[in-house]
Formats: C-alpha cells, sequence, structure tokens
C-alpha cells in the first residue's frame, strides 16, 4: 500500500464531500420550498483487496420519504377537501336560509302572514287590513320562490363547478403521464430522479384533493391510479374524465354523470362510491343529493300550505243498505267535488281488529296507474289511484275494484258514495271515510280559498296532480297569490255583502293549528314516521334542518381539517429540510474537506521530503 | 411525551395560530353583533327553539297592537257612557216641574239646561277613534247621530221631532182642543141626556173609560162604538140620563183613558152656588138645565186635560215614534184626520249600522289565541236612545202660551209644563236600585275592558319570558365574550411571542 492508494482515498473523500456540499445547499435553497423532499448523499467504502487499499464511493442523491405517512396525508386530504368543499356551498345555504333574526326568512314571513290574517279577523271590512294580508301573502310566496331559484342556480354553480374540476383533473393526469415518462428515462440513463418524484408527489396530492383515488405503485415503479370502484385513472397512460355541464339545470332534472373514458377507449361511468371524498365528490353530492332534497323541503312546504287553504274535506255520516232488518253498514260522502287531480278520498276500516287505511287518489292519466305507496305521505296506507273523470258507475266499479269482495260500495247520481260491510259476520268494521277535495275557484262555497296557486300556464289551480312528474316538483319555484285574490283583497273576508272574519280565522288555523303529514321526502321526518305539524311548525323545521345539515357540515371540515393538520405535519416533518442540520452537516463537511485536503498537502509533502533525497 | 416539532413543518404552526386567530375574529362578530352566530347553523341545537319562540313575540306583538287598540276605544267609550250618565242625573234635577220661568227666546230656563245636556249626549255618542264612531255600530263612516237642529227641525224636507210633535199634538188634542170628545145633550123620549162622544179617528184623543154617578136622578151608560153604517161610524160614548134634577152633593164622572193607557178622572159635584168654579155643576131648573149645565162644565174640564196633559202624552208618544225603531211606523197626517205609514218621512236621527244582530258583536277583536272581545254600541240601542228621547222632547216642547197676557191660556201652559216635565223627570229618573240604561252598557264595557288589561299583562309577561329565552339561545353574555377575547389575546401574543423566538434560534445566527 503506498502513497498513491492514500492520495486516492483523499480524492474521493474530497468528491464525495463536494457532492454532499452540493446536495446541503440544495436542501437549504429549497428549504422552503412546498413539495421538496429532503436529499441526501451517503458514501460508502469501497476496498480494493488486491492493492488493500481503501476509498469512498459516491453515491447518487436520494430523496428521504415516508410512503405511509404521505398516504395517510393524501387520505385525510381527500376527505378534508370533501368537507370543505361541501362546508363552502353550504354555508351559502345557511346564509340564504337561516341569518338570526331575519325579517325576510320564511317563518318569519310566515309568522307576518299568520299575524296579517290575525288583523283582518280582528276587522274583517277594513280593506287595509285586507291589503296587509295580501301583500304578506305575496312576499312569503316570493320568498319561497326566490329561496328555491337560488337552491337551483347553486345547483348550476356545483354542476360549473364540477366541469372545471374535471378539467383540472385531465390536465393532473396529463402531468403525471408526462412526469412518469421523463422518469423512466432518466432512471434508464441512470440519472437522478428525486426531482422528478418531488413533482410526481406534488400532482397525486392534488389528484386526492380532488378524488377519491387508489394509488400504487408497481415493482417497476410504474404507478396506476384507479378510483374506489376500480375505475382505472392511469395505467401508464392517462384516462380522460368525461363531463357534459348542464348550464340550464333546474328542479326534477338530474345532473348528467362523470364518465371515465380509458386510453384504450373503453367508457365507465363513476358510481357514487367514487364520490366518497374529494373535492368533486362534495360537489356531486350537493348537486345529486343536498340540494335536490332542499328544493323537496321547499317544495313541501309550499304545496301542503297552498293545499291547507284550498282543501275542502268532507267527513263520512253513517250510511247502511237500508234493508229491513239492516244488513250492512257504513259510511256514505259526497265525492261530488272530487274534480282535480290530486284530490283524495280516505277509507279506514277495522278487519278482526286491526285498523286498515286506504287512500284513493285522484289522477287524470291512467297511465300513471297502479300508483306508489309514497304518493301520500302516510307510509302506512294502502295507496289506490281513480282515473276522473269519472261518472258515478265508474267511481263505484274503480273502488269496489279496489277493494274486492267483502266491501259494499256504490255511488248515487249525486257523488255520494257509500263504503258499507256486511253485519254479518262483521268481521270489517267501516270506521272512517273522508273526501277531500282542494278547491280551484274563489267563489263563495265554505270558507276554503286556493289563494296560492301554480304559475304554470298562466295561473292555475294547485290541487297535488301527479301528471307530468307531479305538480309538486317545483312548485316552490311557482307558487304565486291568486290574481283573483290580488285583484279583489276583500276576497279574504268573504262575500262583498257579508264580510266576516270567518275565512281569516279558518285561514290562520290552518296555518297554525291543523296538524298535517309532510312527506319523508322533505328529509324532515322518517318514512314510516312521517313528520306530523302544522304549517307554521314546518316552516321552522325547513330551517332548523338547514341549520343542522350547516352544523353539521361545519363540524365535519373542522374535524377533517383538525386530522388532515396532524397528518401533515407528520407528513412534513418526515421529509422536509431542517436549515440547522443542514448547517451542521455544512461545518462537517467543511472540517471532512479540510482534513482531506490536510492528508493531500500531508502527501505532498511526503512526496517533497522523497524527491529531496 | 412526544412532541411534535415544527423546526420543518411550519405550516402546521401556520395553521395553529390561524385557527387561535380565527377564534379571537369569531368572538369578535359575537361581541359586536351580540349574536352566538349569524345563522342558526351555529346554533344548531337551539334552532327550533329561536324561532319558536321568535313565532310566539311576533303573534304577541300582534295582539298587542290590537289589544292597545281596543284599549284606547274602550276607554274612551267608558269615558263618554260616565258623561253620558252624568247628562242624565242632571237633566232630572234640571227638570223641575214647578219652575216655569220663560226666557226671552220663548224657552224655559229647564229647557235651556237641558238643551245643554242633550247637546253633549249627542256629540258624546258621535266620539270617533281613527276613523271609527264607538256608537255607530259595524262600519260607521261618519257621526252616527244627526245634528241636534236635524233632529229638531228636520232637513231637505224630512220631518223633524218638532213637527211630529205637532202631528202628534193635534191629532190627539183635535182641532177643537177638546181632545177628540165631543159633548151633547139631547133628550130621546123625553130624558135629557149628556152624552159624551168619541170621534172615531184611529184611536186619538180620549177613550171614555167608564161612567159613573152618585145621583140617583142620573142613570149612566157607556155604549160600545157601532160601526154598522159604514159611511157614518159612531166612536164609544159615554151617557148621563138625567132623569131629575140632582141633589146638591151628588156627583158625576166620567174616566177618560189616554193613548198612554193611564187614567184621568173628571168629577163633577152639583152645587147650587153659581160661583163655586171648576169641578162643579149648576143645578138648573129642571134636568134639562142640569144637563146642560153639566156639559159645559165638562166641557171646560175635558179642554183643560187634552191641552194640558193629553197634549204631553201625544209629545211622550211623538218622541217615542220619532225615536224608535218601528219600520211599520204609523204617523198622525198633517191634518190630524188619518194615520199614514211614516215610510222615510222622517228625519233619519240614526244613521249606523241597523240590523237585528246584538250590537255586542259590531266590534269584536281577537285579544288572545282563542280569546275574542265584543265591544259593539249603537247609538239607537234603548239605553241612549230612550235618553235622547226623553231629553229631546221635553227640549222640543212649546211651553209659550199663545197670548202671555190671558191669564187663563198662562195657566194652562203652565200646566202643560208641568206634565211634560213630571213625565220627562219620571222617565230619566232611575230611583233606587235600578241601573240605568247607560250603567248597564257601562257595566258591560268595564268587564271587557277588564279582559282586555289583563290580557295584555299577561301577554307582557309572556312576552318578556320569550324575550328572555330567546336572548340567551342567540344572544352572548357580553361580559364572558369580554373575558375569553381577553385571554384569546394574551394566548396569542404568547404564541407570537414564543414563535418569534423559535424561529430566530436558527444556527444561522451563530455561524461565522
Amino acid at each position: 500500500m503506498g502513497l498513491g492508494a492514500a492520495l486516492n482515498a483523499a480524492m474521493s473523500g474530497l468528491s464525495l464531500t463536494k457532492a454532499q456540499l452540493a446536495v446541503s445547499s440544495r436542501n437549504i435553497a429549497n428549504a422552503n420550498v412546498d413539495g421538496y423532499t429532503l436529499k441526501t448523499i451517503v458514501g460508502s467504502e469501497v476496498h480494493n483487496s488486491s492493492t488493500s487499499s481503501s476509498s469512498v464511493l459516491t453515491n447518487q442523491v436520494r430523496r428521504q420519504i415516508d410512503t405511509e405517512l404521505q398516504a395517510s396525508y393524501w387520505e385525510s386530504m381527500s376527505d378534508s377537501s370533501y368537507a370543505t368543499q361541501y362546508n363552502d356551498f353550504i354555508k351559502r345555504l345557511d346564509q340564504m336560509f337561516g341569518k338570526v333574526g331575519d325579517a325576510s326568512s320564511i317563518p318569519s314571513l310566515m309568522n307576518d302572514f299568520t299575524n296579517a290574517l290575525t288583523s283582518l279577523a280582528t276587522d274583517p271590512s277594513s280593506q287595509s287590513a285586507q291589503n296587509v294580508a295580501v301583500t304578506a301573502a305575496e312576499e312569503l310566496a316570493r320568498s319561497i320562490n326566490g329561496t328555491a331559484n337560488q337552491v337551483q342556480g347553486m345547483r348550476r354553480d356545483t354542476d360549473a363547478a364540477i366541469a372545471d374540476e374535471v378539467t383540472q383533473v385531465n390536465s393532473i393526469l396529463k402531468e403525471i403521464e408526462s412526469l412518469e415518462g421523463s422518469i423512466l428515462t432518466e432512471r434508464s440513463a441512470g440519472r437522478e430522479t428525486a426531482h422528478l418524484q418531488d413533482q410526481m408527489d406534488r400532482q397525486l396530492e392534488a389528484l386526492t384533493e380532488k378524488m377519491d383515488v387508489e394509488i400504487r405503485q408497481d415493482d417497476e415503479g410504474t404507478l396506476r391510479i384507479s378510483t374506489k370502484s376500480g375505475a382505472t385513472l392511469y395505467n401508464h397512460q392517462a384516462s380522460e374524465l368525461q363531463f357534459t355541464r348542464s348550464p340550464t339545470i333546474g328542479y326534477g332534472v338530474e345532473g348528467n354523470p362523470i364518465e371515465v373514458r380509458s386510453a384504450s377507449g373503453s367508457v365507465m361511468e363513476l358510481t357514487s362510491s367514487d364520490m366518497k371524498s374529494g373535492s368533486i365528490g362534495a360537489l356531486m353530492e350537493l348537486r345529486d343529493n343536498t340540494l335536490p332534497e332542499t328544493q323537496a323541503r321547499l317544495d313541501e312546504l309550499a304545496s301542503q300550505m297552498a293545499l291547507a287553504l284550498s282543501q275542502q274535506t268532507s267527513e263520512g255520516s253513517a250510511a247502511d243498505d237500508g234493508a229491513s232488518p239492516i244488513a250492512a253498514t257504513g259510511l256514505g260522502v259526497d265525492t261530488s267535488n272530487l274534480n282535480s287531480s290530486g284530490d283524495t278520498i280516505e277509507l279506514e276500516f277495522d278487519v278482526n281488529g286491526e285498523s286498515r287505511k286506504v287512500t284513493f287518489v285522484a289522477v287524470t292519466d291512467p297511465s300513471l296507474l297502479p300508483l306508489s305507496s309514497n304518493v301520500t305521505a302516510n307510509a302506512n296506507d294502502i295507496v289506490n289511484g281513480i282515473v276522473i273523470p269519472a261518472d258515478s258507475a265508474s267511481l263505484q266499479s274503480q273502488i269496489s275494484n279496489a277493494l274486492g269482495t267483502g266491501f259494499d260500495v256504490s255511488v248515487d247520481a249525486a257523488g255520494e258514495l257509500k263504503v258499507l260491510a256486511p253485519t254479518s259476520p262483521g268481521t270489517i268494521e267501516i270506521t272512517g271515510l273522508t273526501a277531500t277535495n282542494a278547491r280551484t275557484v274563489t267563489a263563495a262555497d265554505g270558507s276554503e280559498i286556493p289563494l296560492f296557486v301554480d304559475s304554470k300556464d298562466g295561473g292555475i289551480p294547485y290541487s297535488g296532480a301527479l301528471e307530468e312528474g307531479g305538480q309538486k316538483t317545483g312548485f316552490a319555484q311557482r307558487i304565486v297569490v291568486n290574481k283573483a285574490v290580488i285583484d279583489d283583497p276583500s276576497l279574504l273576508a268573504g262575500e262583498a255583502d257579508a264580510q266576516s272574519s270567518e275565512r281569516a280565522n279558518l285561514l290562520k288555523d290552518r296555518l297554525t293549528q291543523t296538524e298535517f303529514t309532510f312527506a319523508p321526502s322533505s328529509g324532515i321526518g322518517a318514512k314510516s314516521a312521517p313528520y306530523v305539524g302544522t304549517i307554521s311548525d314546518f316552516g321552522i323545521e325547513t330551517i332548523v334542518k338547514q341549520s343542522q345539515i350547516a352544523s353539521a357540515a361545519n363540524s365535519a371540515e373542522t374535524n377533517t381539517g383538525a386530522v388532515t393538520s396532524m397528518a401533515k405535519n407528520a407528513y412534513e416533518n418526515s421529509y422536509k429540510v431542517d436549515v440547522d442540520e443542514e448547517l451542521v452537516k455544512l461545518t462537517e463537511l467543511q472540517n471532512a474537506y479540510a482534513a482531506n485536503a490536510r492528508v493531500l498537502s500531508v502527501i505532498d509533502e511526503m512526496y517533497d521530503t522523497l524527491f529531496r533525497i | 411525551m412526544t412532541t411534535i416539532g415544527y423546526s420543518k413543518s411550519h405550516s402546521y404552526m401556520l395553521d395553529l395560530l390561524m385557527q387561535q386567530k380565527s377564534q379571537l375574529e369569531n368572538k369578535s362578530i359575537q361581541l359586536t353583533s351580540g349574536l352566538k352566530s349569524q345563522t342558526y347553523g351555529g346554533i344548531s341545537s337551539d334552532a327550533r327553539m329561536a324561532l319558536e319562540m321568535r313565532r310566539e313575540i311576533s303573534s304577541l306583538e300582534v295582539y298587542k297592537d290590537s289589544n292597545d287598540i281596543a284599549s284606547i276605544q274602550l276607554e274612551l267609550m267608558g269615558k263618554s257612557l260616565e258623561h253620558m250618565e252624568e247628562m242624565r242625573a242632571e237633566s232630572v234635577s234640571a227638570i223641575d216641574d214647578n219652575n216655569y220661568t220663560l226666557t226671552t227666546g220663548g224657552q224655559t230656563t229647564s229647557q235651556q239646561a237641558t238643551e245643554i245636556m242633550l247637546h253633549e249626549t249627542i256629540s258624546q255618542l258621535n266620539s270617533e277613534v281613527n276613523g271609527y264612531y264607538l256608537f255607530g255600530g259595524k262600519d260607521a263612516t261618519k257621526p252616527p247621530v244627526a245634528s241636534l237642529d236635524t233632529i229638531m227641525n228636520g232637513q231637505d224636507g224630512k220631518i223633524g221631532l218638532k213637527e211630529l210633535m205637532a202631528r202628534f199634538e193635534n191629532a190627539h188634542v183635535g182641532a177643537t182642543g177638546d181632545g177628540r170628545i165631543t159633548s151633547g145633550v139631547t133628550s130621546p123620549s123625553g130624558v135629557p141626556t149628556l152624552t159624551l162622544q168619541q170621534d172615531n179617528v184611529d184611536g186619538f184623543g180620549f177613550t171614555v173609560s167608564s161612567i159613573s154617578a152618585s145621583s140617583a136622578d142620573v142613570a149612566t151608560a157607556v155604549v160600545a162604538e157601532d160601526l154598522t153604517d159604514p159611511t157614518n161610524p159612531q166612536g164609544q160614548k159615554g151617557t148621563f140620563e138625567f132623569n131629575d134634577v140632582p141633589e146638591v152633593g151628588d156627583t158625576i164622572e166620567v174616566d177618560l183613558e189616554l193613548p198612554d193607557g193611564s187614567k184621568s178622572v173628571i168629577k163633577l159635584t152639583a152645587t147650587d152656588d153659581p160661583e163655586a168654579g171648576a169641578g162643579t155643576f149648576l143645578i138648573g131648573a129642571d134636568a134639562e138645565e142640569s144637563a146642560e149645565n153639566a156639559k159645559a162644565a165638562f166641557d171646560t174640564a175635558i179642554g183643560d186635560l187634552a191641552k194640558t196633559k193629553l197634549r204631553a202624552v201625544a209629545d211622550v208618544q211623538a218622541g217615542e215614534a220619532f225615536f224608535g225603531d218601528d219600520p211599520a211606523l204609523e204617523i198622525p197626517t198633517a191634518d190630524g184626520s188619518a194615520r199614514e205609514a211614516a215610510g222615510d218621512q222622517l228625519v233619519d236621527w240614526y244613521t249606523g249600522t241597523d240590523n237585528d244582530d246584538n250590537p255586542r258583536a259590531d266590534k269584536s277583536v281577537q285579544i288572545d289565541d282563542n280569546v275574542r272581545v265584543e265591544y259593539g254600541a249603537r247609538a239607537n240601542e234603548s239605553a241612549f236612545a230612550d235618553q235622547l228621547r226623553n231629553l229631546a222632547v221635553f227640549v222640543a216642547a212649546g211651553f209659550e202660551a199663545d197670548d202671555p197676557d190671558n191669564e187663563g191660556k198662562v195657566a194652562t201652559a203652565k200646566s202643560y209644563y208641568s206634565e211634560l216635565a213630571k213625565m220627562s223627570e219620571d222617565a230619566l229618573s232611575f230611583a233606587g236600585d235600578r241601573n240605568s240604561g247607560i250603567q248597564s252598557v257601562a257595566a258591560e264595557m268595564s268587564v271587557v275592558n277588564t279582559t282586555v288589561k289583563r290580557t295584555m299583562e299577561r301577554q307582557q309577561q309572556a312576552s318578556l319570558t320569550y324575550h328572555n329565552t330567546l336572548t340567551s339561545l342567540e344572544n352572548v353574555d357580553k361580559t364572558e365574550v369580554g373575558t375569553e377575547i381577553a385571554v384569546l389575546r394574551t394566548d396569542l401574543d404568547a404564541s407570537f411571542q414564543a414563535t418569534s423566538i423559535l424561529l430566530n434560534l436558527s444556527i444561522t445566527n451563530f455561524l461565522r
């Protein structure tokens, strides 16, 4: 072993130190760059046994990264961006619906309306009281219209946002494709790829923010990205997300789905299980569930309110078959007013001590039959459709066919419906028979009045018709005060020559005293236990529901935010550059360099000494 | 203990600091707005309760408005009723049947005083609060009671009270001033008979109720009316058959029924003193002369009664006709010869709501859920109409004698005054424990007013409770938030300080 070996070792030490210095300076320079991972370079001893000399080999630059921390960070970030995106929109809804003490909120305007009716009942012939009541009704209707329109406006916003996000995801996927290409090229050329991998991580992070994806790296280091349901987003080549915006999306219309078109050309629709997290998922949830449910809530409110004021109910009275001795008893009710689609006849009876309820709902379009039991808010009734207009014979046969044997159904020429059950053996006992119809004209005939109507086709009565997808759908957008009442507010006080507080009192009671059953599709109440309450209560419930949604969304954002923050901290700690550490290393390198240089100078001196001999 | 360092992850540090800072911001928003949260989303669990409180409060506010108005109207109505009652009481003392003192205007002093009270009563009945006439029933848009002048003198060719009284007086008293009783002496079959014959015009004037005589020489009879001859209907009559000359001290008398059902007895005592005067008749030389003398005495007495009491009764009847609300009312014709349908000849003294409903129901106010009070009133309710009538009839009467220098006529006028004054005073007085109509109405109204007041007090309490609850649900305790802000500020200060120290503690600063 000669001086040459020592010289070599010192040389290799110097070059390692230089390389390390370069890495350290890069680390320090990029210390505050997001996504920059700590780079290290370690030397390894190379021992030449033949010459028994040793030197240091400078290896390639290495990235320091903890992939487990990275995965958990990405996952929590996907959740967090879902929660943030969701809450962004919910906050807007909350502002729109539920400002504390807001005089223009729906419950507040509903209070104004019922209060105006109270004042009107006090002074029914007062023109100003009549006008105030009509104006209050108009404001309430306008507020429901406005809110519902904003809800649909937000749906359009989410739809547009989905389109933007999809575009971004596509560009991210393209970026990933090109980065992977570069990495493979560099690697095969034996060059370092750490900086490219940093960039790749940045892109993957951006992708997880948008979507719930699974990222796998196979043995050769190539990426495979797929959605939860298994649709391939990236496999050597980027797939493309396809989405068509619906700029005019409105109530009752579903938005377009997102499709994945793989490089091979196969198209797959993304399902809701792909949308559990990530900002796109939040937008889809808002567009397809949350906002339509809000719309349904407003529709239910508008629908029940309009019906509550216009619905006339005839209770059945005892009837029998007229034979002697009486062979069948039951109830009779007048059905002559059953003229609108949506009008109902409800029959209740006990059979062997169990009570049953059958609801007949009038429809004009026979193709709607048979009706789903969801047509009525009550979950426990059996729903049958009857096609109107029907003469008494037709009505009789329709009801009779639906009920089957065991019942004796008759409808006379005046529309009096009798449902009887034989007294012997008496297993069936008719306990209730009511006919409910929505009044369609303002002329005198009871105190009910179609105060709110559907603005469709220039103003049609609202009866909750089931045709054309249901009159209820989007009624929140279309509810208006009947023009006849706007033109003549004195209608609220009854007939011109006999003004009384009767109508005002009835309307007020229908809003604040009478209880109705509300459809569970509104998100309030469950299918098996629908919400029962007054219209005014339901008005409050709509806000309460909204506030619950808002509160939940807010705490979800806070919680996922905290989790993400922790995960991020752990992840960043694992790869970030600590400048102090680098500086200490720098001092070490300086010493190492000086030492190596010293060795060189000693060898140099030794050579000198040698040469002087 | 392991802590997560942050010398590498500055963003985590930043998150924590920003969180603390946004907390501070939230607190300061709370402090400024006084609200726990700007939206119900922030007070989710309390949202329903808060909204329900708001609903209760807003409905109480409406009730408060209507109760305030009802309260004012009831207060004023109470005052009006009180005042009218005072007017009634004062008029009782003002109308003095003995105080016949004429003023230059032709009215008596008591009439003048009563006229002022009548004026007052009318103006009270026309009281109005914010466009609502308290005594006009449902929807009076102008004063419900006509002016005094219109009531007295009529308007636009319609008859006022004065003319109606004149008609009734004329009809009852008759053109000849004898209360439609014609006297005559005939001698059918030789017996001189004094006949007091009613004419047969529609129940005007006196009715001969009964006839009697204490003398054995005089036979009496009441002959019922005879309508068999339609061209010459005979009214009821009373006859005295003087079979002989009566003795001194014998009496003959006739009971005359007045149109109001009261009776007046005219009793004549036979005398031989030509100067005996009123209440006697001179015994003549024979039966016929005696009958003639009795006739003359009856004529005078009946004439006096007709011009005083009958006239007063006619006035009261006119008042009843005028202030009554009989749709089929008949009044005497102008010439007093018959009755005719009043139709719309009379001036309308009352123009408010007039139907068969209970007047109280004319004004009905909802003062609470399921509580409704009624306090409508109409000036033509009997309580008010009676008082108006009694005052107006007395004021409208003419007590001046035709000839102030004729002692007899002045005496008649005085006596007429005294009769009417007595009647009016009686009608206006409510003795002992009887309530006047107005007092009864006032009692009803005060019950309603108490109900309204109690309800208002209760609602005020309820509203206060609701407000307190709402405040605790929606609002923050400012002291608490203030303290929290102070604590947060100190914390944040310290955190900033510490962070700054930590970040400055870089080895860079210590390397040469």
